[in-house]
């Protein structure tokens, strides 16, 4: 029968360490522990190679190895019979084994021994139970193809566009998968970050929070296209405790702070891809070690895939309602009258980046802080409240990109940074392609060079 | 008689000694004709008053291929783990099955069982599991004896893989 590396891969993922033997070019076997084998598809997995040791010198002689791998949930172990294929020492398959590395040397106090230099990949030509053992049964758990399904469902059913679908994926991963602490970043691939714009189970929601690409999991898992997961918690890829580590000077005053969780063990990160681009990250963790499994990366890929097409597709349906709502302006109620009373409100835009401060209070920067500023200042000027998407796309100042201005997501950052930091801005939406801006307050304008 | 005896036969330290009585995890691997690896777990071993050999217990089903590699050649190498830290000590030399009384080899492998997964069960292994893990289904267990020529630094590190000098007892 042909291996299928599918059905034991728990085995690679297992709290307990495999084994490898080998056979050195004057036929002296040798065995010893690794590190970290990895699933890299039904018929290959990959070794992480650290050091120039015994084993690898009679791979790369022999090219021949057998693992030995059991399962931490039922004992079942197997002995898999491997052909050395070829080392990677850059890409993704190494930042992924990297970033497992990371999370394994944190959890076993090797952090300063393990450093991955390459990741040696092997074909499985055999695999084989070992005979003589009684395996536990499989303890009922999550079924992660249920929980797919009932996810993926409810994102097939939402038809609020492209914010609503934002929430359905995030309610559907705490329903369906039971993960209580999520983000949903979008790439700003002219800048190389990532913002989020939408999250679950934090005290502050950290929406606008950045992420440069190759920082941590989900700057990895987005600069590479690779979903990345860690089991043990690991500073090398905390968010939250590299801040806290940090450099000891205060936070840029343009910082959202990054909401995850101080005590993160497990992290799994994976792109939305739409097109072959990465649009975005969809990232989940928990305070629980091992708490994402290969099923759940698989089904979390699968849903990440899912939401790509339809965030495009909304984004997509937002176009053409622009293109419509030029022409069908009916329906639309007056806006209100312009608020005369109250403090005046200090709004300052610092030209450089596009950041936007109410009173001393940082709003938002980039291109949403740029449509904020065009939106109050039309407000200022000319006492509008009414706007179309397609003005802004059609904005030479705002500097969107011509091509994927992922300008819905932009403007769902702003309506929900608006919503948490002010009490007297807002914005909503008032019919296809058009959106009102509200001002509870007089404004004083101000831009900083 | 353990072919290849010519070899230098390496003395355990006591401190060696005591580390691999642990308890610990233990693989065994051998070789076949045609140079293939195979490995299997040791259940339980014993260390020889002299330090001058092991005898390792194996479970016929288990290690079936390993025991038919020793029929023809006596290479064998062993690692011997601590879980708890890692350290790793990887043994060459040679080796012979020989016939122990089952009562002795299964009285090896209990001893071998108890105190391993009293080790463990902190760590969040339970003793069926471990049970499953270094147990096995109702066998004759083997024995296996064993004669070190050299040993292995083998715990995670740049030194892994650095031969320990030997030392005159």
């Amino acid at each position: 029968m042909k291996p299928d590396l599918d059905a034991v891969r728990e085995c690679l993922d297992s709290a307990i360490p495999c084994a490898i033997a080998t056979v050195s070019a004057d036929g002296v076997p040798n065995v010893t522990l690794v590190s970290h084998a990895e699933y890299v598809d039904a018929a290959h997995l990959a070794l992480s190679f650290q050091f120039f040791n015994k084993t690898r010198e009679n791979v790369l002689c022999r090219r021949e190895a057998v693992l030995y791998a059991t399962d931490s949930q039922t004992g079942a172990s197997y002995r898999l019979t491997l052909d050395y294929l070829r080392t990677e020492s850059e890409g993704p398959l190494f930042e992924r084994m990297k970033a497992r590395l990371a999370g394994i040397a944190s959890h076993s106090s090797m952090a300063a021994v393990f450093r991955l230099r390459g990741a040696d990949v092997y074909r499985v030509r055999e695999i084989e139970a070992v005979p003589g053992l009684a395996p536990l049964p499989q303890a009922p758990g999550r079924k992660p193809l249920a929980a797919l399904r009932a996810a993926s469902t409810a994102i097939a059913s939402c038809n609020g566009g492209f914010e609503a679908l934002l929430d359905a994926a995030l309610d559907a991963l705490e329903r369906h998968f039971d993960i209580r602490h999520a983000l949903l970043l979008m790439l700003d691939a002219g800048r190389g970050r990532l913002y989020a714009i939408a999250s679950r189970g934090y005290a502050e929601s950290g929406v606008g929070a950045e992420i440069a690409l190759g920082d941590g999991v989900i700057g990895v898992a987005a600069a590479h296209n690779i979903p990345i997961r860690i089991n043990y918690a690991t500073s090398d890829y905390s968010y939250v405790r590299a801040a806290a580590q940090g450099s000891g000077l205060p936070p840029a005053p343009t910082e959202i702070a990054f909401p995850g969780l101080a005590d993160a063990e497990s992290q799994l990160a994976v792109p939305i891809v739409h097109g072959g681009e990465v649009l975005g990250v969809l990232y989940a963790e928990s305070p629980q070690q091992r708490r994402f499994g290969y099923d759940d990366e698989d089904a979390l890929m699968a849903l990440a895939a899912q939401l790509g097409l339809a965030l495009e597709q909304a984004q997509r349906a937002a176009q053409q309602d622009e293109a419509e709502a030029v022409a069908d302006e009916r329906g639309v109620a007056p806006a209100p009258a312009p608020a005369s009373a109250g403090a005046p409100l200090t709004v300052r835009r610092y030209r450089g980046d596009d950041s936007v401060f109410l009173d001393d209070d940082y709003l938002i920067k980039g291109v949403a802080g740029a449509i904020i500023w065009k939106l109050l200042g039309s407000w200022q000027q000319d006492g509008r409240a009414d706007f179309s998407n397609r003005e802004l796309r059609l904005d030479p100042s705002l500097r969107l990109p011509e091509i994927a201005d992922n300008l819905e997501a932009r403007l769902v950052l702003l309506a929900r940074r608006l919503a948490e930091r002010s009490d007297c801005l807002r914005i909503e939406k008032t019919g296809r392609g058009r959106f009102r801006l509200h001002v509870g307050r007089p404004l004083r304008l101000t831009e900083v060079a | 008689m353990i072919r290849g005896m010519g070899n230098p036969v390496t003395t355990l330290t006591a401190e060696q000694a005591a580390f691999i009585a642990g308890p610990r995890s233990l693989y065994v691997a051998s070789r076949d004709r045609q140079m293939r690896p195979t490995l299997a777990r040791a259940l339980g071993v014993r260390i020889a008053d002299d330090r001058r050999g092991l005898l390792l217990i194996v479970h016929p089903e288990q290690a079936a291929q390993l025991l038919r590699d020793l029929d023809i050649d006596p290479d064998l190498a062993v690692v011997i783990n601590a879980p708890e830290t890692h350290r790793t000590l990887q043994l060459k030399g040679h080796a012979v099955r020989v016939a122990l009384p089952p009562a002795e080899t299964a009285a090896l492998a209990e001893r071998h069982f108890e105190t391993f997964a009293a080790m463990i069960e902190p760590m969040g292994f339970s003793r069926p599991l471990v049970r499953v893990i270094i147990g096995g289904t109702p066998a004759a267990l083997a024995a296996i004896a064993f004669v070190p020529h050299t040993a292995f630094e083998q715990t995670p590190g740049p030194q892994a893989g650095q031969r320990i000098p030997d030392h005159t007892p």
